[in-house]
């Protein structure tokens, strides 16, 4: 083995892992299981057999059920389309449809407000339509807000996964059993669904996931009559100061998530094993006739009009204040109000986030930078065994990381609560999977010939280095880093846990803005929505850019 | 009697035309469509499947016009290119699929299913899955499946593309013999033109989206009658001439002797020399009829039935022929005289350009 040292910076990611990953949800377990030092486990079942307890975990898979089934159903003509038929603008659509998914959850409640809330845009013009007094619309507080909210950013999961999956399905088997004597749909029902059921499975998996664990959007949108077990856990710890329950939760939350994901994982590796039996060719056929026109046009308009509609509202709302247009909330943004609600200047939080995410950046980039040496360079045996290790984090909410530093890192031996670089280290916890993921195939896909070749043509084991590795590593290493920047400022499930109220973040302080009351807030609440919508979806148009051709994210 | 009839189909996308295609098949007979990739054949099929619909023009069945019907109500049968078995049926359920869609009672469907098997020889097989399967036998269990629902007709695109060569040859016969054992009207495209002669009954040359020549295959490869034709079959010598007044066509190899009744006198034509009709002895009554050519030995390989020879003429004319294996012809850099039996010699006028 050549750079022994690459091998041994393993330990670094592992230490941080052990300190702020595994030692948090062992405290979670402990404080379950032993909540007064013994072991006691009659308290833990005394709160899960609770009907409340019951409750929440019922509607917590409820509204994920019904979530998924919603995103599967609207968002598989589009995966048809795309997968089916080729027009212009196609690849910039595909790319456009992705943002609502990398958006932060703040900001797609704060644009489910811009546009459905009862000061939303569609209520405003009802308003001013028919001459009324109050909302026509009552969304806000209500299930189907966040419902919505949640088919909104999942639509592009299905789009992609089955999309992607439908694509690579040879059209001759639809036309194969249509000479056979089966009509569009039976061919549909019989060969198309069938051949389509793995990918929509794992899809639906994925959504459920997401929807299982989200937090922001049902905590916003949602309100107080409504909580998932993340919601929950947030209230009882941060509100109820039940921290016992709170645990509990968090550890049903724990056991769902690793489930889940263990079953996706399986089902994902079929979907790529039943790929291989089909021809690699893609169909993508122009679209000829009127009726197909017609298909492909309205489908594209439903959805511009669900994936563009809040986002357009969002970008209106911040500029129209009761005088007209202007930039007012964003002026304000400067300001530092008495009795404000953020107790600071609102370009405080901006600069906090931005500091956040600077320091998530680096420690994510060293974390994931040492990871992926060792795993590349390492006995295949090792990497087996390491890399679902340095996975762990993404299949772990970001409330139960939050909950788990509050209750673990908050006294001795390790007091970090009110240190400034904690909320660094839970957004750099999040984000590290994720670079790990963007350097790793590239750095798996630099074959050794082109070393040895070099090494043949006399270059040293620094030149090699700087000359093979470092230009083809560059590029993902810039893809981790946008990635872990735009995760840290957009981050909140961790965040209300582990940020001071002194120092905001955007997403905390566009929280508090939209639950008050008052039209500066409410303005303010849309700027600063936009500001970080207008961060994130450059960083990610910006990733679809200097994308590397090889997998990874 | 005509079983299909297509008048004057066009269809065009793109840069892509394939212009008024005129063809009537009899029951019981195989056309196979023979060209280059992209000269149209699989539209033309598609077409007539009922994939696609023309531009313009019919398509008739037994005198019906089956334009307008969507291709699961024509009762056609295809075979694709790359089969399109369906990956999540057993053997058995594919070969079963069709006679499913006519809603036959299992006991039918048992019972046809079973004789299809057997009929292409993979009646142990009929649980298997079909991925796990060879190339041929795959082949076998789409051609099974094609044929289960009695097609009143049968389309084969490119059958046999993705296999090796004796493979082919040999399921070649096979599909034949079993076409032939049902009395199975089909359709079979192919750009193989050696595919195309020994599988159809009839054979029709498209090039770039019109059907150029429909003949048996004996006279398709005897009398072609575009260049086009003579370059797909491969034939090489391709000489220009032109009619002479009294008689006879003037060559770059001198002048033969051939009636032109048919060409105006100065009338430039192409002359097709096949590389099989030389003879390096002819004895004294056949003379008559044979063209003497001299030249220089360019070029000998010996392959087995045959020498194949390439013989420069004059400065730069370069003839190829293939000579029985029973006696060796001069060797490289050699004089060679050739002697070629004129009646066999095929005139193209100009103008039949496709």
């Amino acid at each position: 083995m050549k750079f022994r040292l690459q091998t041994w910076l393993v330990v670094v990611p592992l230490f941080f892992l052990g300190i702020f990953y595994f030692y948090p949800l062992i405290s979670i377990f402990f404080l379950s299981f032993m909540p007064e030092g013994a072991f006691d486990v009659t308290k833990l079942y005394k709160l899960v057999s609770t009907s409340y307890y019951v409750g929440v975990l019922w509607f917590t898979i409820w509204q994920a059920a019904v979530s998924t089934l919603l995103t599967v159903i609207v968002a598989l003509p589009g995966a048809y389309i795309f997968a089916r038929y080729d027009f212009k603008g196609k690849a910039l659509l595909q790319n456009l449809a992705t943002i609502p998914f990398v958006l932060p959850t703040v900001v797609t409640a704060a644009a489910f407000h811009a546009l459905l809330g009862p000061r939303g845009l569609v209520n405003t013009i009802l308003m001013h339509l028919f001459q009324l007094e109050t909302p026509m619309i009552h969304m806000d507080q209500t299930v189907w807000f966040f419902l919505m909210a949640h088919v909104f950013y999942n639509y592009t999961v299905i789009l992609r996964i089955v999309g992607g999956f439908w694509s690579r399905l040879p059209e001759n088997l639809t036309e194969s059993a249509r000479m056979l004597g089966a009509s569009d749909i039976k061919a549909f029902v019989t060969i198309t669904l069938p051949l389509l059921k793995p990918a929509i499975l794992a899809a639906s998996l994925l959504v459920f996931v997401f929807c299982f664990t989200s937090f922001g959007v049902v905590l916003i949108l949602g309100g107080p009559r409504y909580a998932t077990v993340e919601v929950e856990i947030y209230r009882q710890a941060l509100h109820l100061f039940n921290l016992p329950m709170a645990s509990a939760l968090a550890l049903i939350q724990i056991g769902f998530t690793f489930g889940l994901i263990a079953v996706y994982t399986r089902l994902e590796k079929k979907v790529a094993v039943s790929l291989t039996l089909s021809g690699s060719q893609s169909v993508n056929q122009k679209i000829q006739t009127p009726k197909e026109r017609f298909f492909v046009v309205s489908n594209i308009t439903g959805m511009a009009v669900l994936l563009g509609a809040p986002l357009m509202a969002l970008l209106l709302q911040s500029v129209l204040t009761e005088e007209g247009p202007s930039l007012v909330y964003y002026a304000g943004l400067l300001e530092n109000k008495t009795g404000s609600i953020l107790y600071v200047a609102p370009i405080t939080a901006i600069a906090n986030s931005l500091g956040y995410a600077l320091g998530a950046t680096l420690i994510a980039l060293i974390l994931g930078w040492f990871s992926a040496a060792f795993l590349v360079s390492s006995k295949e045996k090792w990497a087996l065994v390491l890399d679902p290790v340095f996975m762990l984090p993404l299949s772990t909410s970001a409330i139960t990381l939050g909950f788990g530093f509050v209750i673990a890192l908050d006294e001795p031996p390790l007091n970090l609560r009110s240190s400034m670089f904690l909320p660094a280290i839970a957004h750099a916890m999040v984000a590290f999977p994720f670079v790990i993921r963007s350097i790793l195939p590239a750095w798996r896909s630099i074959p050794q010939n082109l070393r040895d070749a070099a090494a043949l043509l006399g270059a040293s084991p620094l030149q090699i280095w700087a000359r093979i590795d470092w230009p083809i590593l560059r590029r993902a290493l810039m893809v981790g880093a946008v990635f872990a920047f735009a995760i840290s400022m957009g981050e909140f499930g961790a965040t209300v846990f582990v940020v001071r109220p002194q120092t905001p973040t955007m997403p905390l302080a566009i929280f508090r803005y939209l639950n008050h009351p008052g039209s500066l807030n409410y303005g303010q609440a849309m700027a600063m929505s936009c500001l970080l919508m207008i961060t994130t979806a450059l960083g990610f148009l910006f990733l679809q850019k200097i994308k590397p051709r090889y997998g990874g994210f | 009697m005509a079983l299909l009839e297509l008048v004057n189909l066009s269809r065009s996308y793109g840069s892509f035309a394939m212009t008024k295609v005129c063809l009537t098949l009899k029951r019981g007979k195989i056309l196979c469509l023979l060209g280059p990739s992209g000269c149209g054949k699989t539209t033309l099929l598609r077409l007539v499947a009922g994939l696609e619909e023309p531009d313009s023009g019919a398509v008739l069945l037994a005198s019906r016009d089956v334009t307008g019907l969507p291709a699961h109500k024509r009762q056609f049968g295809m075979m694709f290119q790359e089969l399109a078995l369906f990956p999540h049926k057993s053997v058995f359920e594919n070969v079963a699929f069709g006679l499913r869609m006519l809603r036959q009672s299992p006991a039918q469907i048992l019972e046809r299913t079973e004789e299809m098997l057997e009929l292409v020889g993979l009646s142990n097989m009929a649980q298997r899955d079909v991925g796990g399967l060879s190339g041929g036998e795959q082949q076998r269990v789409a051609l099974a499946r094609s044929l289960a629902p009695r097609p009143k007709l049968l389309m084969l695109d490119e059958p046999l593309g993705a296999l090796d060569r004796s493979l082919r040859e040999y399921l070649l016969q096979e599909i034949r013999r079993i076409l032939k054992k049902l009395e199975v009207t089909a359709i079979f495209v192919t750009h193989d033109q050696a595919e195309a002669l020994t599988m159809g009954d009839v054979v029709g040359v498209m090039d770039q989206g019109r059907l150029i020549q429909v003949d048996s295959p004996q006279d398709l490869y005897l009398k072609p009658r575009h260049l086009f034709v003579a370059r797909f079959l491969g034939f090489q010598n391709l000489l220009s001439g032109v009619a002479m007044p009294r008689g006879g066509i003037d060559t770059e190899v001198g002048k033969l002797d051939i009636s032109n009744n048919d060409l105006k006198a100065h009338e430039k034509v192409t002359v097709v020399i096949r590389p099989e009709i030389a003879k390096q002895h002819v004895i004294g009554p056949e003379l008559s009829r044979y063209h003497k050519i001299i030249g220089t030995v360019q070029h000998r390989i010996f392959s087995g039935q045959q020498y194949r020879v390439k013989m420069v003429i004059g400065k730069e004319m370069v003839l190829a022929f293939d000579l029985p294996n029973t006696e060796p012809p001069p060797g490289i850099g050699e004089e060679m005289v050739l002697w070629i039996d004129v009646e066999e010699i095929i005139l193209i006028r100009e103008g039949q350009k496709p």
